[in-house]
């Protein structure tokens, strides 16, 4: 991993169409100004996170009283109509 | 000579009456007939999950209200899927241009978009379904991932039963 320091307004450049500025400073929070293209995608890296843990959880899912509650979810649409 | 051909004529007649039929097990669904189904792939991986890119999508019973996913290769990594159309009508997810193109997507008939339900602590009243990381299937190559969408609005835990149509 390469670590830079930067000061408030300076920027860092990736590739040959990624900036990233240091914008803020307000205590320990930085905020980031972030300059790409739109074919990159960026994500605060807790997303995936949240995403994997969920995608875990889900797989732990009993189905016993599925039956039960896809009848449930039935209702509720027809109840909202 | 003629007995040999004789063998060989049996051995072909073994082979047509003999029925190829795929079966896998399943977690949630026991016993499952996978001949003819599809094997979906998902090249880029459902996240936590890497080492698994095959799997079938299965219809419970009649109900069309929830599918499964299932591994292929291990009857334990088993996903509850609902169409969250049906139950988020305001879901407008910004999937990502890229990940279109990867899924080699040309029109819009050929995406399906599922979301993986939770059932925590086996209460089904707070079942969530994660509109955060939902799946999209290219249904005529049978290509699929887990795309993430680019909306602040979106968590991977939204409850089922109380959403309003």
């Amino acid at each position: 991993m390469l670590v830079l320091s930067r000061k408030i307004n300076q920027s860092i450049i990736i590739g040959d169409d990624i900036e990233i500025m240091l914008v803020d400073i307000r205590g320990d929070q930085i905020k980031l100004g972030i300059n790409a293209p739109k074919s990159v995608k960026i994500f605060r890296k807790e997303v995936y996170e949240d995403i994997e843990n969920q995608n875990m959880a889900a797989t732990k899912s009993d189905i016993d009283k599925l039956s039960v509650l896809k009848n449930y979810v039935n209702k509720n649409k027809q109840a909202d109509k | 000579m003629q007995r040999n051909f004789i063998g060989l004529f049996e051995i072909q007649n073994i082979f047509k009456e003999q029925k190829y039929m795929a079966e896998i097990h399943s977690r949630i669904l026991g016993k499952v007939d996978v001949t003819n189904k599809p094997v979906i792939t998902f090249e880029s991986r459902i996240l936590g999950f890497e080492e698994y890119s095959e799997f079938y999508l299965l219809d419970m019973d009649d109900d069309s209200t929830f599918q499964i996913l299932q591994s292929k290769d291990n009857k334990d990594i088993c996903f509850i899927l609902i169409d969250p159309f049906t139950i988020f009508g305001d879901y407008s997810p910004n999937i990502h241009d890229d990940d279109i193109k990867r899924l080699e997507i040309k029109e819009p008939s050929e995406l399906l978009l599922l979301t993986i339900v939770t059932i925590p602590n086996d209460d089904y009243s707070t079942m969530t379904a994660n509109l955060l990381g939902p799946l999209v299937f290219n249904i005529k190559t049978n290509k699929a991932m887990q795309c993430v969408v680019q909306d602040d609005k979106y968590t991977t835990r939204h409850l089922i039963l109380t959403a309003q149509s």
